[in-house]
């Protein structure tokens, strides 16, 4: 990318006045390309008009790259479409399944990680960006489920999937945190192991605790501002593998535009303190 | 029944005349109406119809990211539930509930 | 682990998911299934979700709670079969027209019909629009050759009553007041302008028009239809609110059934 890696915003369409007229530096806006996937219409209307003056990212959520069945032409075709009308900068999918003998479950599913699936996976991936024409990033998922037969750790098959495929990674900070607590395990270690050189974009989200179980199950509701915690790792890992687009994340509990902008300015902040340290390293190379 | 040809050209042809007034630039002039906001739909969203729920795209689109909980929300049974309208009260010709369903 | 046995995990997932989590056990690393719960409602509430939206007006009709459980049940035998969920429950009026506690309303399945139809409407391609001076050209012997190209947008619908104008009048911001179900037929037209779905009321005249040029009949067998539909109708009040509301794309001609080549 030659452009600065800067802070973007879940494009919401309660926000498409908002957004066409905010004149933050380097803003970006991200859309899951299922809500596009319509002939015509208001949709594409405000999407134009807000690509003609910032760059998009497309983040899809149904292409079940994790399923035993291989990506639904229909839906590769589809994107292929969008892609081919909004040159978005980057486009994403997630490390889970949702379709299965022709129907969808709305959801971002677990599998176990074997040997098999890393296969089946990275070739599912290598179609997609065959029929795409482009390199994805890769997101690790929210994980509810503690399950057995895994042979890899999560980030150990997301770095073979890049390594197998030449896909990148999107690092969602919130999803590790999320996962850490449901499943035990440690979120900086996850975090502090991924190489920087795979990593294309970062989520940032809010969740919430289960109103049943408590704080012992965290859902990724996409619901609530960026948790404190969040906020801290994703400093961190910044500090680590330097500036990259960030995406703040809000799809539920919609608030006014005005509190994402200052969610994402926070975001702005670390992202141009870290470019502003590199700036004099850049220089002396 | 068959419409005499002669009728419906004349009448066809005198239309065709007059349409010239309507260029297709004039037809796109209405420019869209702005949603409703906050203030307005205070109290009165429950009448909006359809034209709102199009803002809504988690919940029109792809649905997975926003995500639920473990409790599930959906012990309602629609056999025990009664419906209860919340725009206006509809009266059908025979007194509420004593259409036939074969009236559509 | 052989691939039978990724399979099976797939298997026994879904059966997780539909209530059954017996055949998971193998996978589950503790006794725990609140997970498992997580999956199943964000999947179901996924789903009601998109009808609740798409269903706004039956929403109205029946109130919240009610319409959850309802499209809670819908969802069970119909999954979604797209991964957009903008195009999610198509089948869902047919569906509420059998639904026993529907019974007792007889018009929400029409009232679905009618909002699955602004959506389609609302969704569909763009298209470029006739210029009126094009039909200035045309002489009385083209009149059954040519026929007008519709909109992408336009969806028409027909009722035995007065479920259009029940639907209406839940698309304007006034509550409390009450409304009649008519009895006399009516038809709705709907159409995007703009970024604005119009849904308007039209006679059987116009619907008819409409109705045969969309099956691709010819201007004079349009122009037919409408008069014997509806006597009194003005075909050139048709013509002119029809181009001044954007249902018309091109004048092209009438492509004949290939039965005549055979």
């Amino acid at each position: 990318m030659s452009i600065q890696p800067a802070a973007g915003l879940g494009l919401k369409p309660q926000h498409y006045a908002d957004a066409l007229s905010d004149p933050a530096a380097g803003l970006w806006f991200e859309i899951h390309p299922e809500n596009y996937f319509c002939a015509g219409g208001p949709r594409h209307t405000h999407l134009t008009a807000i690509r003609e003056r910032r760059p998009l990212s497309l983040h899809g959520v149904g292409l079940s790259l994790a399923g035993d069945e291989r990506p639904d032409r229909p839906h590769l075709l589809a994107l292929r479409n969008l892609i081919d009308r909004y040159q978005p900068f980057v486009i994403s999918e997630h490390l889970a399944w949702s379709r299965r003998a022709g129907t969808w479950r709305p959801d971002l599913l677990p599998f176990p990680r074997t040997k098999a699936a890393l296969v089946r996976i990275a070739s599912h991936i290598d179609e997609t960006q065959a029929a795409l024409g482009r390199r994805i990033l890769i997101e690790n998922p929210s994980l509810y489920l503690a399950l057995n037969g895994h042979d890899y750790p999560e980030k150990d098959f997301l770095i073979e999937l890049c390594a197998r495929t030449g896909c990148g990674l999107l690092l969602d900070v919130n999803n590790v945190v999320v996962g850490a607590n449901n499943l035990g395990f440690s979120a900086e270690d996850y975090l502090d192991n991924i190489p920087s050189n795979l990593i294309g974009e970062i989520h940032l989200a809010g969740h919430a605790p289960d109103p049943h179980l408590g704080a012992t199950l965290l859902v990724d509701t996409h619901g609530a501002p960026v948790s404190d915690e969040v906020w801290t790792l994703y400093q961190r890992l910044i500090a680590r593998i330097g500036a990259r687009p960030t995406l703040i994340e809000r799809d539920d509990n919609i608030p006014a535009y005005g509190e994402l902008q200052q969610e994402r300015a926070r975001a702005a902040s670390i992202l141009s303190a870290s470019i502003r340290q590199q700036e004099p390293a850049h220089a002396a190379a | 029944m068959t419409i005499a040809r002669s009728a419906v050209s004349a009448a066809l042809i005198g239309a065709f005349a007059v349409a010239g007034a309507f260029s297709a630039s004039a037809q796109q002039t209405t420019m869209p109406k702005k949603p409703p906001t906050a203030a307005e739909a205070s109290g009165m969203e429950k009448c909006y119809g359809v034209a709102k729920a199009h803002q809504n795209d988690c919940k029109a689109g792809a649905g997975t990211s926003c995500a639920g909980s473990s409790t599930v929300d959906y012990q309602g049974n629609a056999w025990s539930l009664v419906k209860a309208g919340t725009c206006v009260t509809i009266k059908t010709p025979n007194g509420m509930g004593s259409l036939t369903p074969k009236a559509m | 682990m052989p691939p039978h046995e990724e399979r099976a995990f797939f298997d026994a997932f879904d059966a997780a998911l539909s209530g059954d989590a017996a055949g998971l056990s193998p996978w589950l690393a503790d006794d725990s299934t609140a997970g498992l719960a997580v999956y199943r409602n964000t999947i179901a509430s996924g789903a009601v979700d998109a009808l609740t939206a798409t269903y706004a007006t039956v929403v109205m009709m029946t109130g919240e709670d009610w319409f959850r459980a309802a499209a809670r049940e819908y969802v069970l035998v119909h999954p979604p079969r797209e991964p957009a969920l903008l195009s999610y429950g198509e089948s869902f009026e047919h569906w509420l027209s059998q639904f026993p506690p529907a019974a007792d309303t007889p018009y929400l399945a029409g009232i679905a019909r009618l909002d699955w139809l602004w959506w389609q409407s609302w969704c569909a391609a763009d298209d470029q629009l006739l210029d009126g001076a094009d039909l200035a050209e045309i002489s009385p012997a083209q009149l059954s050759e040519l026929t007008l190209g519709l909109h992408p947008s336009l969806r028409i619908a027909a009722f035995a009553n007065g479920t259009p104008a029940l639907w209406l009048a839940h698309q304007a911001p006034a509550r409390g007041g009450e409304h009649v179900l008519g009895r006399d037929p009516e038809r709705m037209v709907f159409v995007r302008l703009g970024a604005q779905v119009e849904a308007r009321l039209i006679t059987a005249g116009p619907y008819a028009f409409l109705d045969a040029l969309s099956r691709g009949a010819s201007l004079l067998e349009a122009g037919q239809a409408a008069l014997a539909a509806e006597p009194a109708c003005a075909l050139h009040q048709i013509i002119v609110t029809g181009l001044a509301l954007g249902l018309f794309t091109c004048l092209t001609p009438v492509k004949r059934n290939t039965r005549h080549d055979n």
